[in-house]
């Protein structure tokens, strides 16, 4: 997105840059959040009617991913890992619909979601460790050996 | 790059956000439901000031090791915050709240007035 040079009333040409910074941060904040609720894409695979907001970390040996999964039981979540993708997906079934109950409002997201989240590098599908707490679900993937960053020694003859 | 810096103290912003809610009527109580993944089940707060229910909540303040480097960032530090108008009477001793897999149900039972009541007609 290119960044328009904004001319307001403030001093701006004390600071070219804060009024950059300040449209810059608020589209970001726009974005951001609302990308979070419906991050659609190659992302999301077609049919499904949410994908949850998602965080990747990497480290030398690890790749840590955290996905807000609010409401959802275990059995409800599928992880997979194919090529160098993650793909979260899971049913999130209707709360019971008894038919004595109104429904004032209905806003939380239910049914089918899926999201798939490339990886930077290969990792090791036997070494997974998955944990879900809060409506939060963290991934922690270990990096196939061959993928870790390996310092090459120089030989200098 | 200042841009960087931009995006670093954005990260760290802690933002207010309003949860998605369900509201719905389950017999006698009217239930409302809110999304609130990774809250803090300390900073959870429930408040009933006449007749506007207010929900708070915050973030639980992730400190990954030091070792993680963010590669790409879309939950952000937030604040839970959602306030609700009831338009019926409620039973407010009976008012319950529970939070469990990042959802705070509260169950609030409709006052003993605001229950349909039928009138026995004299003959």
């Amino acid at each position: 997105m290119a960044l328009v040079p904004f001319r307001g009333k403030d001093n701006w040409w004390m600071d070219p840059f804060s009024d950059l910074e300040k449209i810059q941060r608020e589209m970001n904040r726009l974005f951001d959040f609302s990308l979070a609720r419906f991050p659609m894409g190659e992302n999301t695979l077609l049919g499904s009617q949410w994908a949850p907001a998602v965080d990747v970390h990497e480290s030398k040996d690890n790749i840590l991913i955290k996905a807000d999964l609010p409401g959802l039981k275990k059995d409800e979540i599928g992880i997979t890992i194919q090529d160098n993708h993650v793909i979260l997906k899971g049913e999130k079934k209707q709360e019971q619909e008894v038919k004595e109950d109104n429904h004032y409002r209905s806003e939380r997201f239910s049914g089918s979601f899926c999201r798939m989240i490339p990886l930077p590098t290969d990792v090791d599908a036997d070494k997974v460790d998955a944990k879900y707490q809060d409506g939060v679900l963290t991934l922690t993937l270990a990096k196939k050996e061959e993928s870790k960053p390996k310092q090459i020694k120089i030989d200098v003859k | 790059m200042f841009l960087d810096k931009v995006k670093k103290n954005q990260a760290a912003e802690v933002i207010t956000v309003l949860p998605y809610a369900n509201i719905l009527e389950q017999g006698n109580n009217i239930v409302l439901e809110l999304d609130m993944p990774g809250a803090d089940k300390d900073t959870l707060d429930v408040n009933l000031q006449g007749n506007t229910l207010v929900v708070r909540g915050r973030n639980k303040r992730e400190e990954l090791p030091k070792e993680y480097q963010p590669l790409y960032i879309e939950r952000r530090q937030v604040t839970y915050e959602r306030h609700f108008e009831l338009n019926t009477e409620i039973d407010r001793d009976g008012v319950k709240a529970d939070f469990a897999d990042g959802v705070l149900r509260i169950s609030l039972p409709k006052a003993r007035s605001a229950q349909p009541r039928k009138i026995e007609i004299r003959s």
